[in-house]
């Protein structure tokens, strides 16, 4: 009876600690999601129309910079093939692609035309951006 | 599954952090007084940069 309850205790004390390393991690996360990942790239508020569109550009054209340095990341170490990574990388080229065209109606005076491109890329982004990690995750 | 929760979190916590060096150097560019168009192009040429930092990682896996 003593060793059960020995056993028990031991058990539950190492999924205790367990859950306390995982609880610590994603609090770090939240922390550093907080203080950079979910933060704008630019300390600057956009007033105006035009602002406010460059700015939804800057935020596609960072987000798609952190996630091809990502996915160089994982290629180096040999987590994605070559093919994942090549596919990856051409639906990134793609959406950048995008993006130029955005900048080209906003520089030619379409600013809603601009705007809206933009927030439609930035959603399809981080959608890219979540296969990225679901990659990562299966392996 | 607490493993795939770990690499999860780290993996999140790897692209906040590129994000964090991304702003770090629009931060430098606005202390230096660098123009809005100006930082427009540097992110614009960061992310192309970076397309071709990819392709050379996968040419030479």
């Amino acid at each position: 009876m003593r060793y059960w309850t020995s056993s028990i205790s031991k058990y539950r004390l190492s999924e205790a600690l367990l859950l306390a390393i995982v609880l610590g991690i994603v609090l770090q996360v939240m922390a550093g999601c907080a203080a950079v990942g979910l933060a704008p790239v630019s300390s600057q508020k956009p007033h105006t129309p035009q602002e406010i569109a460059q700015a939804a550009i800057n935020e596609a054209n960072a987000t798609l910079t952190a996630i091809n340095s990502t996915i160089a990341s994982n290629v180096k170490e040999g987590i994605f093939t070559k093919a994942e990574a090549q596919d990856y990388l051409n639906q990134s080229i793609s959406y950048g692609k995008r993006v130029d065209q955005a900048k080209a109606l906003l520089d030619s005076g379409n600013i809603s035309d601009a705007k809206t491109q933009a927030d439609i890329l930035q959603s399809l982004i981080l959608s890219l951006q979540r296969k990225v990690a679901e990659k990562v995750r299966t392996q | 599954m607490n493993a795939v929760i770990v690499e999860a979190a780290l993996n999140l916590l790897a692209v906040g952090i590129e994000r964090g060096v991304i702003i770090g150097k629009v931060k430098e560019l606005e202390d230096s007084g660098a123009s809005q168009q100006e930082i427009a192009d540097a992110l614009q040429k960061m992310r192309k940069d970076s397309e071709q930092a990819v392709q050379d990682a996968i040419d030479k896996a």
